[in-house]
């Protein structure tokens, strides 16, 4: 188990590397101007332009320019182009927010897909099987901000004015420690629009490993050794079909956390991770975009590890051999 | 996280339970409003309420909090009433709105030595936000805030005797030869290197408004510093939220023209969402949103609102570059055909509306601006009619230039993507081979800039900074071209019109110079120099809740809505 999570340690540092030298070419190598004109203003002067290479270190080789930069990033003195804000203590103000956002959501996608998935599997073929898979290709199409925003405009909005008061907010954050009712009341929308896509496309997913895994030999020899069909459901089917989902769960959940739900939290205007990510781009302001692209990556590298581990506890055939799985 | 862990450990059914009684709970919170209150209120002039808390809206967060380093409308519109220059503007709207009045000064500068020297004298008694006496010295550490910040609007005062050498030293605590200052009279002189007749207006830029002589030499937005002005910031939380309170002692100083404003208590919230503050201004939940409604919802918002919601235009242009020193456009007869070409009120369909059409390079509330020139008496038309095209098409032949392919520049921001389209497509009609090119926003100016890109035409705007011809001339300035960051992106370059403006640069007295800027405004975009095409005006909104008196509300010519005329009904 130690050489499992030092050689899983290993590969995220590696992983987390190629991912900063990578993002960091780009950056450079694709036209996104020079950030010493940009910072200049509306009236730059060759005086002007040039302090400002010395100064943020833009006249220096690419190499240096990369290592100061990732000093900067570790030491938590990284600071934006656009603004001249720590990037690192931005990310931390949103990352609470984008926490709220992910961890909620992807409680209720999973517990909508797997309740979903179970109930479509059960009656496969049926006029509610039917029903649940158009729904769910309705899910899946929809894009997050065109439902944030009809969930906004109706619920948040044009509800609010027939009934004259707030059933839903129209957007916005209020913090835990502020009011943990409207916490949650704000992130309501935020959520379920955020886990739709995931739900629907989980539930299918589920749907067609759970029809898979029925045919098994174990799970015939569990029905003849005369467990109840609710055991073997549970036990048997629902618990070795998860893996996959599980798999999806665990990468999905990450790229959330790491600020991947830039369109929900600009939508419901959240100002979490994602939507700082989002005002990067725009901005084309490279430090917070390397360090939001390293934060996600550290979350993706972290729970892909995460999801070994509960690889073995799902199913019994899958063990940690000499540090690798077996699957 | 109490709660998430909750939930965590619950079953299907329990989280079920738990959303929909969450929404039964929903049905019992009334809408709030914007929490905010007029308590301890009593009545102004205008027969509004003084005092009270008001919550605003941007969609960006500004892009400093620093007098020093804003260069945005989202950051000017608010410290204009936070940091005063030793020069301001009187807060009304219309050109009068857009004349230099003393602000920190006692009196407008006594300018000598051929424009190159101005001195001023501060009034007595002023005092900063938090208590601390202003002095004269305070106006040089301003400045050397802005040029040591290499802040964008460096640029405006590197015309100080020594400023370029106190830049280039990198010495924070260094001295600008050109600034002398006497703490104990509030004496203030500067020498400059060169004349500027809008040196008076660079002056009362936000970038000189005064702060502390002790404020660090760097990017205050998380705190921002003192100023003098009618309101102080007591709180910065960047991408969240300000807040702007009342100064507890501008009152007492009596400036003529700054308004000591009339709410106590100005909220701005961050919210990137454009629909969603449209809609809050709707319902009252929040009092005014900075930027115009979305399009869409606009229709709403004048039905419902339509008494609290208003559009004026500003000082901008937006206008077509044609490159003079490229094929087609070096041939004066293709540029005039572009000029006849351009569909003015298409263009302004696609800004919604928010774009008042005309010909003119100077805006509305400028010296030199002539309305006729930019409506009725505009030689290309009038441009709130379509184009002439069969006109531009018959320019196009004689010149030889039909079928010439063009590439048309233009950047992914919006409108300019939707634009530039257009644009190509009006080329296209009156015979052009023409074909979009759009960039990121974030390297456009840049890359249209180099003369090596050899651009030929495309998309280009300007906002003042100030209102003074000055101001949008360097744009079209033969001198001020350069081979990159070049902002003359056509590379006009005509002698009478570069040494007229030469000889306006040593005109301090703008109003008896008003008629030649305008003569110069109109040569520059008539036949047969035709060197750019403007198409029109930005018009920006005022749109507030029920609660605010809306009649009060003045919209000044440079800095948008004035806050401090938002008062409750």
């Amino acid at each position: 188990m130690a050489l499992f999570a030092l050689k899983r340690l290993g590969s995220m540092i590696l992983v987390l590397f190629a991912v900063s030298v990578l993002t960091f070419l780009i950056f450079n190598v694709l036209p996104s101007g020079d950030p010493a004109v940009r910072m200049a203003g509306k009236q730059p002067t060759e005086t002007q332009i040039e302090a400002i290479r010395v100064e943020w270190g833009f006249d220096q080789p690419i190499y240096v320019q990369y290592e100061k930069t990732m000093q900067n990033m570790f030491s938590g003195d990284m600071i934006s182009y656009f603004n001249q804000l720590n990037v690192v203590e931005e990310i931390w103000k949103g990352v609470p927010r984008t926490f709220a956002l992910a961890i909620g959501a992807a409680i209720i996608w999973m517990a909508f897909a797997i309740a979903l998935g179970v109930w479509s599997a059960m009656r496969a073929g049926g006029v509610s099987d039917g029903m649940l898979n158009v729904f769910a290709l309705i899910g899946i199409s929809m894009p997050v901000f065109w439902l944030g925003a009809l969930m906004n405009q109706y619920l948040g909005f044009e509800l609010t004015q027939i009934l004259g008061f707030e059933l839903f907010p129209n957007g916005g954050y209020v913090e835990f420690s502020v009011s943990p009712f409207e916490w949650f009341h704000h992130l309501l929308l935020p959520w379920f629009a955020l886990s739709v896509l995931f739900i629907g496309f989980y539930s299918r997913v589920l749907r067609a490993n759970i029809l898979e895994t029925m045919d098994e030999d174990y799970v015939r020899t569990a029905r003849a050794k005369g467990l109840s069909e609710r055991r073997v459901m549970l036990s048997h089917v629902l618990r070795n079909s998860m893996i996959s989902v599980v798999t999806l769960w665990g990468l999905d959940f990450a790229v959330v956390v790491g600020g991947g739900a830039i369109l929900t939290e600009t939508v419901f205007n959240l100002q979490g991770v994602g939507q700082y990510a989002a005002d990067a781009i725009g901005q084309l302001d490279q430090p917070p975009i390397m360090a939001v692209t390293m934060f996600g990556a550290f979350f993706v590298v972290f729970f892909n590890a995460l999801i070994d581990i509960v690889y073995a506890a799902l199913d019994p055939r899958i063990r940690l051999q000499d540090g690798d799985t077996a699957l | 996280m109490i709660f998430v862990r909750a939930l965590q450990n619950s079953s299907i059914a329990k989280l079920l339970a738990v959303v929909v009684l969450s929404l039964g709970l929903g049905t019992a919170v009334a809408a709030c409003g914007s929490g905010s209150d007029s308590s301890s209120s009593s009545s102004s002039s205008n027969g509004g309420t003084e005092g009270g808390s008001i919550t605003i809206s941007q969609t960006s967060q500004p892009d400093f909090l620093d007098p020093a380093l804003s260069y945005t409308v989202n950051g000017w519109e608010p410290m204009w009433l936070v940091y005063t220059p030793l020069l301001t503007y009187p807060h009304v709207e219309g050109t009068t709105g857009g004349e230099v009045t003393p602000g920190l000064a006692e009196d407008l500068p006594t300018v000598s030595n051929g424009g190159k020297t101005y001195e001023l004298k501060l009034r007595d008694g002023l005092k900063y936000a938090d208590g601390q006496p202003v002095v004269a010295s305070d106006f040089s550490h301003t400045i050397k805030r802005v040029l040591n910040l290499e802040s964008g609007g460096s640029f405006f005062f590197e015309n100080i005797v020594g400023a370029d050498e106190y830049l280039k030293a990198g010495d924070p605590n260094g001295e600008i030869k050109g600034i002398k200052t006497n703490d104990k009279t509030g004496e203030i002189t500067i020498d400059l290197v060169g004349a500027d007749a809008s040196f008076s207006n660079i002056l009362a830029t936000n970038f000189a408004g005064l702060v502390p002589g002790d404020t660090p030499f760097k990017n205050q937005t998380e705190n921002p510093p003192s100023g003098v002005g009618a309101y102080t910031i007591t709180k910065s939380v960047p991408n969240r939220e300000f807040v702007m309170e009342k100064s507890p002692n501008f009152a007492s100083f009596n400036i003529p023209d700054i308004p000591t404003g009339h709410v106590d208590k100005i909220t701005t919230k961050i919210i990137k969402n454009a629909n969603q503050q449209a809609q809050d201004v709707l319902s009252n939940k929040l009092d005014y949103m900075q930027d115009p409604p979305p399009a869409d919802l606009k229709p709403t918002v004048k039905a419902q609102a339509g008494d609290r919601y208003g559009e004026t235009t500003t000082g901008s242009t937006y206008y077509f570059f044609m490159n003079t020193r490229v094929a087609p456009f070096d041939d004066a007869k293709v540029r005039e055909a572009v000029n006849y070409g351009i569909d003015k009120p298409g263009l302004a369909r696609i800004f919604a509306g928010e774009l008042a059409p005309g010909c003119s390079f100077l805006p509305p509330g400028m010296p030199g601006y002539n309305e006729a020139f930019d409506t009725t008496d505009c030689p290309y038309g009038d441009p709130s009619q379509p184009p002439d095209l069969e006109k531009a098409k018959q320019l196009l032949k004689e010149a030889g230039a039909d079928g010439t392919k063009l590439t048309v520049w233009g950047n992914n921001d919006d409108p300019s993507d939707k634009v530039t389209e257009a644009y190509a497509d009006m080329l296209n009609q009156i015979g052009f081979d023409a074909k979009p090119k759009i960039i990121d926003g974030g390297v456009y100016f840049q890359t249209i800039g180099n003369q090596s890109t050899k651009a030929q035409t495309g998309f280009a705007n300007w906002f003042q900074d100030f209102p003074h011809p000055l101001n949008f001339s360097f744009l079209v300035d033969g001198d001020s071209i350069q081979d990159t960051n070049n902002q003359n992106f056509g590379n006009v370059d005509n002698k009478q019109l570069n040494e007229e403006i030469n000889k306006l640069t040593l005109e301090t007295d703008l109003p008896a110079v008003a008629d030649r800027w305008e003569a110069w405004d109109e040569s520059l975009v008539s036949p047969p120099n035709s060197y750019i095409a403007p198409y029109g005006h930005r018009k920006l909104a005022t749109f507030v809740s029920d609660r605010i008196n809306f009649d009060a509300i003045v919209f000044h010519p440079l800095y948008n809505n004035d806050y401090s005329t938002f008062e409750l009904k």
